[in-house]
């Protein structure tokens, strides 16, 4: 393994706004391969940490490296294109369009050209193919040609999911994927994730445990922007340090 | 099998234009000419509101850009009529990047206020700047022949006059139309649907948003340049809000997002302003209720109207 540098690491990253300061020195390791979850109370700073990886927010201090690469402070667009891709907790796609046509316009963003005004979006094979290939393989193949206004709400997160993978990123970071979906939904996005994790690395932010103790192999705990614990899911749920912050109730 | 419909409904309309141009009486041509030219520019402006959800208040600016960039050239260098053209995209170009490079950045509301802004100083400026524009008065301009190899076209030549509108106006359809289908336009619709989700699958949507507007705003110097043609003359009103205001109402009523919507939407309001504003002063009112109709009955205008009703 080549894993000397990490493949995504925060270095001391702090973010203010105004007066509060909603990540305090956040040093963060994740290994390539990695399926790291992340849960915390709600305010610990969660989303905070994704907006500021994901160029969201530019982090007040402190260094966010990409293979070793700093990407800290870089518009969305072009972190996107170093390979570092997100789906938001709110979810947002696009809702007159249809499946395919989302998942086509992450596919079309890496392509040489991708502004091309001339060609007929329908003849750009190697686009379409991979298209298709991520509809199956996120099993929205039937559903393809429906807007995605129409999809129910579990099929929109994956749709989410899909969009986030289309740009072919080697670390994806989910927002609560799981959230406001019910059942058997929540199944089908768990397996998505698990297929998923053995192609790239995934970060995951998720407030049920259940999810977070099947899924992870490694668990961050935030509380009020700080790195409280890490460890394997095990560990963490032993720790009783964690349990009285966070845990408390629910084992 | 849809692309086939639609480039069989396309031959009929240009069949049915081309005869048109032969039978109608002189008044209703020249009515068609102007819905002709103006459909460019309403097409043009779709292309910001309905491609990119950007709702421009300042493409008067970009409709008297085209307007004096081919007059001027006209009457102060004795170019040719395809020179004059090329002055007039070229104006629409400039205008629409100098306009566009401060606007786009901006969100929704501010967007919507500067872009106003703008349409209030350039028409400030263009009534002041006499020497320049002749102001309220306006400039005319008497129109050098077309040269074609050994053919002399004249503009003053009524059929000459509508197969050049028609000319333009396909040819402004049909790039439009290109752009639409391409990768290019499938990226408009996605900042549309969703900006922030675009940026965030590896689009720089700032420079999308730019690239939208100058292409409307090109169209929209072609529209008011070849309207400026046929009127042979331009004036300072040509920058007032009205031509700013005035291709939301015909996106909205055609069906925004759609070519073809916003042609019906000027055909539309044309016929009105010419057939019911003879009988009474106050037409805009019962085409006030008209545009609330519409809209109540269909989002999409008449094309979406239309596209559900095939659906259903």
């Amino acid at each position: 393994m080549f894993s000397q540098t990490p493949i995504l690491q925060l270095a001391g990253v702090t973010r203010n706004f105004g007066g509060l300061q909603a990540l305090k020195d956040v040093n963060l390791r994740i290994e390539q391969g990695d399926l790291r979850g992340i849960i915390g109370p709600n305010g610990a700073g969660k989303t905070t940490l994704f907006n500021v990886v994901t160029g969201e927010f530019k982090p007040s201090s402190g260094k966010i490296y990409l293979r070793g690469e700093d990407i800290s402070g870089l518009p969305p667009y072009r972190i996107c294109r170093k390979g570092l891709s997100r789906t938001f907790q709110l979810t947002r796609i696009f809702p007159e369009m249809t499946v395919y046509d989302s998942i086509w316009a992450g596919a079309n963003s890496k392509a040489r050209r991708p502004w091309n005004p001339v060609s007929s979006a329908r003849h750009l094979e190697d686009i379409e193919m991979e298209t298709l290939e991520i509809c199956k393989l996120i099993g929205l193949e039937e559903k393809k040609d429906e807007l995605a206004v129409n999809l129910s709400y579990g099929d929109q997160k994956v749709l989410e999911i899909a969009m986030a993978l289309s740009t072919k990123p080697s670390v994806l970071l989910l927002d609560e994927p799981t959230q406001g979906v019910g059942g058997k939904e929540v199944d089908m996005i768990v397996e998505v994730v698990k297929k998923l994790s053995e192609r790239m690395t995934i970060v995951l932010i998720e407030h049920t445990i259940d999810v977070v103790m099947q899924l992870c192999k490694t668990v961050t705990v935030l509380t009020e922007g700080q790195v409280f614990a890490e460890g394997t899911p095990q560990e963490i749920s032993a720790n009783k340090e964690v349990q009285r912050v966070y845990l408390g109730e629910e084992i | 099998m849809k692309a086939k419909k639609e480039n069989i409904y396309f031959a009929l309309v240009l069949i049915a234009l081309v005869a048109l141009g032969f039978v109608l009486p002189r008044g209703a041509r020249s009515l068609l000419v102007q819905v002709m030219i103006l459909s460019i520019f309403a097409m043009g402006y779709d292309v910001s509101l309905g491609f990119t959800n950007q709702c421009s208040l300042g493409h008067s600016v970009l409709f008297g850009a085209g307007a004096y960039a081919i007059l001027l050239p006209i009457l102060h260098l004795k170019t040719g009529l395809l020179v004059s053209v090329l002055f007039c995209l070229g104006g629409g170009i400039v205008f629409s990047l100098v306009t566009g490079v401060v606007a786009v950045r901006l969100s929704e509301a501010y967007f919507v206020i500067v872009t106003a802004i703008f349409s209030a100083i350039f028409h400030l400026l263009a009534v002041d700047l006499t020497w320049l524009t002749g102001g309220d008065d306006g400039l005319s301009a008497t129109l050098p022949a077309l040269q074609l190899g050994f053919v002399k076209l004249s503009l003053y030549d009524p059929l000459v006059n509508y197969f050049s509108a028609l000319f333009f106006l396909v040819a402004s359809y049909l790039v439009l139309r290109r752009i639409a289908c391409s990768p290019l336009g499938k990226i408009f619709l996605a900042i549309r649907e969703n900006e922030k989700r675009a940026e965030y699958l590896g689009y720089h949507v700032t420079r999308y948003k730019l690239i939208a507007f100058v292409i409307s705003g090109v169209f929209t110097a072609l529209g008011g340049g070849l309207y400026a043609l046929s009127l042979r003359y331009t004036t300072a009103d040509f920058f007032s809000i009205y031509w700013s205001i005035i291709p939301i109402v015909w996106c909205l009523i055609g069906g925004l997002g759609t070519l073809i919507g916003p042609c019906l939407g000027v055909l539309l309001m044309s016929l009105f302003q010419y057939y019911v504003s003879a009988w009474w002063t106050y037409y805009l009112i019962i085409f006030g209720v008209l545009i609330l109709l519409i809209l109540r009955v269909s989002k999409g205008g008449i094309v979406g109207y239309a596209l559900s009703r095939r659906k259903g």
